[in-house]
């Protein structure tokens, strides 16, 4: 196999497109190995959400008599089913994280030029004090925020959704803009300030609009994150109009009984629609938040 | 500059006198308007073992030890006095006021007229503990030591019906008039539901002995109160329980207005509460002289009766009750504000009176200077804190102070509306000895090492896998496909599983018997033996995207020199890994590590949704004791312990790793 490419080399004339099938041929087998193994992990990963979907069209008899076949005849009528109840808790959902997700990106953002542009006294207490919260666990608040919840009178409310999220979402929010807008050149500020920019204006519009990559990145995950919370609304929110996606499944699998399997997975499926929606627009930006934030955190 | 400084304290000075002021006028005004008192209050000199009250509350009936029944007016008047020959058990009134019914240890159930005349008597062969009647007057219905419950007609005091029920009743209701339904609350921990036949319509089983149950107007919610202090609210239809509030103490009765919206007991420990029948939220509660034996509530809901154990029957407005609660509260809130407020303006009282003196002047210009110097500066940069303003009160509210009031309630029974009393250790001990607590701590070392497994072998595999692919655009391609599962959320990931666990349907037991393996099959979650193995097997093959993109990350990061030299040196591949790659990786590692720790061990929402900790408790979790301790049982104190340990625990686990694994990138990062 060397010999040949050797031979190759010595070739005056050789194109670029010989050169690639050389290093190709050279690492043929080793790459098809590599490249088989990860379809194989990949196939096997795919598997839930194969089932998930094969299922959501099929009816009970096609599920238990032919378990193996594809839906035949296919069953839509899962679907209408599913978005009938469904459509109310992902409405309720994109209501409560929308919102939080808007605050937390204006008051990261805001919290973030402050710790990483200006300069005044207790500053670093203050952010060590923002970071330990970091290391609060969620077990530890549980309980008594949902007495706190309770006492404000929060409870089976969307307030009760937002507030928490909104104040939560902040801590890492803070982190990733601040190293954000730290890397900003100070040149940039004092500029702006000597033409008369007042402080908000240089937030507004001088960081702002510098840095919205990362506030996507951050709005994304902030929005994946509440649309997947699961036990805070299971404790707060016991109104089944008021229920989100996460929480509401779990009610509908009660509702249809245990033996309904195809609404109950269709409507699984309906679940994922929000996700795949943003995830189509944005999973650059959420891969871009895991790798950079989450290591430095 | 001290002059500015003078003249800034004087400002503060003068503007702080006028919250002051306020603020006296408004402990003067809370203080001077009294509490009201009960509309009425009558000594019995007796036990009172139960009370009455007519639809409009003109004619109020208590019930006493010594023999007695006592009917009184609006205005606490005594109207007329029966005696039967025993202590007086029961007492019941008809909405109009124009029959009561009386049940006595004399083994006797009477029914009066509205001048205390009696118009028949029902001779029974055992102690009638208990009696209800109609709002028409047209059945009564009795318990008695016979374990029965009797239906008698109202009109003649014929027996209609005698059911034998499996123990003891202590408590009877009966709601609805012409098909009027009879609920009687056992010693045995059940309340019963009984057709105007005698048929058992439902039964349903609480926790404890119940001492009273009451209907609503046509019987759409049941409650009941028994002896460990739950108030349990039932669906009148389906018997199901709706809600359970726990109150403590032992409770006694128990009355609720006829739409349900409001819910009357006490018990033991003295006090009176007034509950939301949407969710048994406390509305108020007021500590009493004496424990209490019986409520009633007229079924607008605007006037009740308490008897107590020291022989005190007291009637009053729901409303005036209420009123006097709210001043207590307000008192108490303004007390609250007030004794800090008294506490700054005193200090700023003394600063102001230690400036006027010579030697307060010294002092404040020389040993104040550097104090007044960070003010200064921090006064210069207001608008900074002011950017921070909304930040810091969303999290000192939602995360900082629940995370001080956990730590603190752990060492209280938590009440929350009701009582926070402190208790020590007693929690933690508690927790010691929880079988459940145990077999959750276990679960969880399994859930962390089995977590690592899963994280350390096939994410890490595939992000060296995906490292190595030589052509850009399959790299990209394969990752991306990889990352795919992120778009199922968590819960429909798990629900989705526990359709391939399931025993019929199941992809895993399907594929078995394709396999010819239906000896393997199992009812994996079901299984005591499986049940914790198929909660970790969730996700196979585990190729978790999050540290798959952490790792791949990672090894993108790595110079590309590092490579070309362990190629020329001619490292293998495993040895390139052990050199260069897993030290370079270290804060991946430590990442994942940290995260995985405190993951693990808060692990709620695969169980919950898979097992909900069972079979008995084999899959129980710490997170998932704490969320049945403070749901189920309304332990927010013991819950708050739980939250505790773990907290400690995962601080702990952190500290360690981030000291134990130090990154060969450390310096530069």
């Amino acid at each position: 196999m060397s010999a040949i490419t050797e031979t190759n080399q010595s070739l005056p004339q050789r194109s670029a497109a010989n050169r690639w099938f050389g290093r190709f041929r050279r690492h043929f087998w080793g790459q098809s190995a590599i490249i088989l193994t990860l379809l194989f992990l990949l196939a096997l990963t795919l598997v839930p959400i194969v089932i998930m979907v094969v299922f959501s069209l099929k009816d009970n008899g096609q599920i238990y008599g032919r378990f193996w076949s594809l839906p035949d005849p296919v069953r839509w009528q899962n679907y209408i089913d599913g978005v009938a109840v469904m459509w109310r808790y992902i409405a309720n959902t994109l209501y409560a994280s929308l919102f939080s997700t808007v605050v937390v990106v204006i008051l990261a953002s805001l919290s973030g030029y402050v710790f990483a542009r200006h300069h005044f006294p207790f500053k670093e207490t203050i952010y060590l004090l923002i970071l330990a919260l970091l290391m609060i666990p969620g077990v530890l608040t549980l309980i008594p925020a949902f007495v706190l919840v309770r006492q404000l009178g929060l409870v089976d409310t969307s307030w009760v959704l937002i507030l928490p999220w909104s104040a939560g979402g902040q801590v890492f929010g803070i982190l990733l803009c601040r190293s954000f807008f730290a890397s900003l050149p100070q040149e940039l500020f004092d500029a702006a300030r000597i033409d008369g920019a007042s402080e908000f204006d240089l937030y507004s519009r001088m960081a702002l609009p510098l840095s919205w990559p990362i506030l996507v990145t951050l709005a994304i995950m902030h929005l994946v994150s509440t649309y997947n919370d699961f036990i805070w609304p299971l404790v707060t929110i016991s109104s089944p109009s008021r229920q989100v996606v996460s929480v509401g499944l779990t009610q509908f699998t009660s509702q249809y009984g245990v033996t309904d399997w195809g609404p109950r997975m269709a409507a699984y499926t309906i679940a994922t629609i929000p996700l795949v929606i943003l995830f189509v627009f944005g999973m650059r930006y959420y891969i871009r938040g895991i790798t950079s934030g989450a290591v430095k955190a | 500059m001290h002059r500015q400084t003078q003249s800034v304290t004087n400002q503060i000075w003068r503007r702080a006198w006028l919250p002051g002021l306020l603020l006296v006028l408004l402990l003067l005004d809370a203080g001077s308007a009294r509490a009201q008192e009960p509309a009425w209050e009558l000594q019995t000199g007796d036990v009172v073992n139960s009370v009455a009250l007519s639809a409009d509350a003109s004619l109020q009936v208590v019930g006493s030890r010594n023999n007695l029944v006592t009917a009184l007016d609006q205005t606490g008047q005594t109207r007329w006095q029966f005696t039967p020959a025993g202590t007086v058990w029961g007492v019941a009134v008809s909405a109009d006021g124009a029959r009561i019914a009386v049940a006595a240890e004399d083994r006797r159930v009477y029914l009066l007229d509205n001048t205390g005349a009696k118009l028949w008597e029902y001779p029974g062969d055992y102690i009638f503990l208990d009696v209800a009647i109609a709002r028409d007057g047209s059945l009564v219905a009795a318990v008695a030591e016979d374990r029965a419950v009797y239906a008698l007609d109202g009109a003649s005091g014929a027996l209609l019906w005698r059911t034998l029920l499996p123990n003891v009743a202590d408590t009877v209701a009966i709601y609805g008039a012409q098909q009027a339904r009879v609920l009687a609350g056992t010693r045995d921990s059940q309340v019963h539901l009984f057709n105007t036949d005698g048929s058992e319509l439902w039964r349903a089983q609480l926790q404890n002995a119940v001492r009273g149950v009451a209907a609503t107007g046509n019987g759409a919610r049941v409650v009941a109160v028994t002896d460990a202090g739950n108030v349990v609210m039932l669906n009148g239809a389906t018997s199901n329980v709706l809600w359970t509030q726990s109150l403590g103490n032992r409770l006694r009765d128990v009355a609720i207005s006829a739409d349900g919206t409001l819910i009357l007991t006490g018990g033991a420990d003295s006090t009176i509460f007034m509950l939301d029948g949407q969710d048994g939220a406390v509305q108020q509660s007021r500590a009493l002289e004496a424990a209490i034996e019986a409520v009633a509530l007229t079924p607008d809901g605007n006037f009740f009766m308490v008897g107590a154990r020291d022989g005190s029957a007291l009637f009053a407005g729901v409303a005036a009750f209420a009123s006097t609660f709210a001043m207590q509260q307000r008192t108490q809130l303004l007390l609250r504000i007030a004794i800090p407020l008294a506490i700054v303006l005193l200090l700023l009282g003394f600063v102001f009176w230690v400036r006027r003196s010579a030697a307060g002047q010294r002092f404040w210009r020389v040993r104040a200077a550097a104090p007044r110097a960070t003010g200064a500066a921090m006064w210069r940069h207001r608008s900074s804190y002011f950017f921070l303003v909304p930040t810091l009160s969303l999290l000192l509210l939602f995360n900082y102070y629940p995370a001080v009031s956990g730590l603190y309630h752990a060492f209280t029974v938590w009440k929350p509306g009701i009582e926070t009393r402190w208790v020590g250790l007693q929690h933690f001990e508690t927790i010691l000895h929880d079988a459940y607590f145990w077999v959750g701590i276990r679960n969880a070392v399994i859930l962390v090492i089995a977590g690592y497994v899963k994280v350390f072998t096939v994410p890490l595999l595939v992000a060296e896998l995906l490292f190595a692919i030589r052509n850009r655009f399959l790299q990209y391609g394969i990752r991306s496909l990889f990352i795919i599962p992120l778009v199922v959320p968590g819960v429909v990931g798990i629900l989705v599983w526990v359709n391939i666990y399931d025993p019929n349907i199941g992809l895993l037991n399907r594929t078995l018997i394709a396999l010819g393996l239906s000896d393997l099959t199992n009812v994996w979650l079901g299984n005591a033996n499986t049940a914790l193995a198929a909660i970790i097997g969730i996700g196979f093959p585990w190729v978790s995207p999050f540290a798959l993109l952490i790792f791949y990350g990672g090894l993108i990061t790595i110079p590309q020199e590092l490579f070309d030299a362990a190629k020329v040196d001619g490292a293998s591949a495993w040895k390139r890994f052990r050199h260069i790659d897993a030290p370079l990786l270290m804060s991946q590692f430590r990442l994942l590590l940290i995260l995985g720790f405190i993951g693990s061990v808060q692990e709620f929402q695969s169980i919950f949704l898979t097992t909900g900790g069972g079979p008995g408790n084999v899959t129980y979790t710490p997170a998932l004791e704490l969320y049945y301790q403070a749901v189920r049982f309304n332990n927010f104190g013991l819950a708050s312990a739980i939250g505790a340990v773990l907290f400690l625990v995962i601080l702990g686990g952190t500290v360690f790793y981030m000291r134990a694994v130090t990154s060969a990138l450390e310096y530069d990062a």
